[in-house]
């Protein structure tokens, strides 16, 4: 299947960089374009569109993050920041708008009760996209918790 | 690409590329906006039938079918308001638009005093529904007080810190509330339901004029929600269609349960029980009723001869009437819950709108700095909440003063939002109306909307009667009106802005 648009959702992990990394020695090979996007929850106390600036300015900054792994990867991408009440589905509505071929998503070695949990969000998005998903994750060893 | 994929409750996304504001990213659906507004009338549904019993006795369902005339004329004018402003705010919007800041201010202020009272009864009625499990819980006025409080101040403690809500528990739950309230109507009309019966009732128990009008006002609790649909119109899809239809269908859909939730009652028990024992858990008043009215045995040989077949059906209906109440008690207090914690959300929000249009600090909202929840705002007015449920513990009728305290908030805030309907027909003709009120009457040249023209007469005309009629309701409600005016003109003065005319929006970090 061709693959055309990589959509690679970043919350600042290092498996998250990981990913970025991945997506982007794929798109060179591929010819395809890396959207790189960082959703923050907002809480339903609020409204979706209030501004809290610490927010932004954290995904400024790992969002800038990204787009520095993508230069040292020679790899040209494009960032967007999003507001929504749940990260899964904002990522899945992203991934429709832009006609996303492939999603290319950093997890975690997190337990819960002891055992390997990938979380809501990335339960979310592997039931509900459409599209391919490719799920990295880092080695276990020395990362206990993380 | 599946082109089935819809976004369900929560797939709300904003864009902000960068750095820099992007506009609001609209992608509720009319179902999703239906869910939201039944959210809030389907939990109405388990109390207001018994607060308006305590009030209208024998008229109850003409009192209910009255104020559902109304409520049509209300959401009306929401329809047509909310797709022609689809932002939040609700009738602060409206007014806003219509007539000046000092009017929108008073429009808010009701709006949120109403939500703030709604908060305090929903959480009053969650003890009487558990009081299933536990008898103090109902029994006593102190207990159920006491737990009333502990409810609120625990969702305060929740919403501080910051929950996740799972769309699909509420969906789920709002299926499951649909499918509880048909099942015992169907129950109600297949066993228990004669007219002659129900005539009589009505007849027997009619109350004074003054206990009918009061009724009508506090029934409108019953119909509460066209403000919520209104406060997500910024998170809609197409708002301009949508907003009207998940209004009109939510109009439908509550005047029919509510129409077979009243019959079933009034089917199970008498006004007088109803107004007494299980004035405020009249569902579980009908599962009693049920459970006492229905024998299985006669039921099942009435409908068959065959022995095996009358002890199968029995043993069915048995098992049905038993756990009827058992799931009444649990999927009240569980929806009353979610509906205090919807309303102390909302509330936070329409502070949020308040603070934008200038009406008050939005230093209100700040954010906390690790939960990143509107902290002060939700302390706030759970606090507020919690002391309206204080006479609880002194008083026998707080149920009855919390209802008048609902009518002076909400008749004010639905007034204000018709006249400000009609006042945009003759400012503003020329705003594009995607949903524009049918049955107009032409006034100098400007088309005027017979509903709105109705809505406002009969929503002021109430709320003067609770006004005179009802002490409790004129003092606190007036109290709280001139609270919240105070703090208008000492915020406007502080900010150099004018009173009346229309500052504009400020879009601020709330940091």
């Amino acid at each position: 299947m061709e693959t055309k648009r990589i959509l690679v959702p970043m919350r600042g992990t290092s498996a998250d960089e990981e990913a970025i990394r991945l997506a982007c020695t794929l798109a060179q090979k591929m010819k395809a374009q890396v959207y790189v996007v960082h959703v923050i929850e907002v809480e339903r106390s609020l409204p979706l569109d209030a501004q809290v600036d610490s927010e932004l300015e954290k995904a400024e900054e790992v969002l800038t993050r990204a787009e520095d792994i993508a230069a040292d990867a020679g790899c040209d991408i494009d960032t967007d920041l999003l507001q929504a009440r749940d990260a899964g589905p904002g990522i899945v509505q992203e991934a429709m708008q832009r006609e996303a071929d492939l999603i290319v998503m950093g997890v975690g070695y997190k337990k819960r009760l002891g055992e390997f949990d990938l979380g809501g969000t990335i339960a979310h998005v592997l039931k509900e996209a459409p599209c391919q998903i490719l799920l990295y994750r880092g080695a276990a060893s020395g990362q206990n918790g993380q | 690409m599946d082109a089935n994929w819809h976004p369900k409750l929560g797939d709300r996304v904003v864009h902000r590329r960068r750095a820099k504001a992007h506009p609001l990213k609209r992608v509720l659906g009319v179902f999703a906006l239906f869910s939201y507004g039944y959210g809030d009338v389907g939990s109405s549904i388990y109390y207001a039938l018994g607060l308006v019993a305590l009030i209208a006795a024998g008229a109850t369902p003409v009192v209910l079918l009255v104020a559902g005339i109304f409520f049509i004329f209300t959401a009306l004018s929401y329809a047509e308001g909310t797709a022609m402003i689809p932002e939040a705010g609700g009738s602060a919007s409206f007014a806003r638009r219509g007539f000046n800041d000092l009017l929108a201010s008073t429009a808010g202020w009701a709006l949120a005093f109403s939500y703030i009272v709604t908060m305090a009864i929903s959480a009053y009625a969650v003890p009487s529904y558990l009081g299933y499990f536990w008898a103090p819980l109902k029994e006593s006025a102190a207990v159920g007080t006491l737990a009333a409080m502990g409810i609120v101040f625990f969702l305060m403690l929740l919403n501080v810190v910051g929950v996740k809500e799972s769309s699909i528990l509420n969906s789920a739950f709002a299926v499951l509330d649909i499918a509880t309230q048909i099942l015992i109507i169907v129950l109600a009309v297949l066993f228990i339901f004669d007219a002659q019966v129900l005539f009589q009732r009505i007849e027997t128990y009619w109350p004074s004029w003054s206990e009918l009008v009061f009724g009508v006002a506090v029934a409108s609790i019953a119909y509460t929600g066209v403000e919520t649909i209104s406060q997500l119109s910024e998170e809609t899809r197409r708002p301009t269609v949508n907003a009207p239809r998940a209004l009109v269908l939510m109009m439908v859909v509550v005047l029919i349960l509510f129409s077979g939730i009243a019959v079933a009652g009034f089917s199970a028990m008498t006004p007088p029980e109803m107004a007494s024992e299980w004035a405020r858990d009249p569902i579980a008043g009908i599962a009693h009723g049920f459970s006492m009215r229905i024998v299985p045995l006669e039921v099942a040989a009435g409908l068959s001869s065959d022995p095996g077949t009358v002890i199968v059906v029995a043993a069915l209906l048995s098992g049905i009437l038993k756990s009827v109440p058992v799931l009444v008690a649990v999927l009240a207090a569980t929806i009353l819950t979610i509906a205090t914690n919807a309303g102390l959300m909302g509330i936070s929000r329409l502070t949020f709108s308040l603070g934008r249009f200038q009406f008050l600090p939005l230093a209100l909202s700040k954010v906390h700095p690790r939960f990143k929840t509107p902290y002060k705002a939700i302390i706030l007015y759970a606090l507020i909440a919690i002391l309206l449920l204080v006479p609880g513990f002194f008083v026998s009728d707080i149920f009855v003063r919390l209802g008048g305290l609902y009518a002076f908030g909400s008749l004010l805030a639905f007034a204000l939002a018709h006249a400000s309907i009609i006042r945009l027909r003759t400012k503003h003709p020329e705003m594009p109306r995607p949903f524009k009120l049918k049955g107009n009457i032409m006034v100098r040249g400007h088309e005027l909307p017979i509903t709105a023209i109705l809505g406002l007469v009969a929503t002021s005309v109430i709320w003067i009667i609770v006004v005179i009629v009802q002490p409790y309701a004129r003092w606190v409600g007036f109290g709280w009106m001139a609270f919240g005016t105070v703090v208008y003109v000492l915020f406007r003065r502080r900010k150099q802005l004018p009173l009346t005319k229309v500052a504009p929006v400020v879009k601020v970090s709330i940091d």
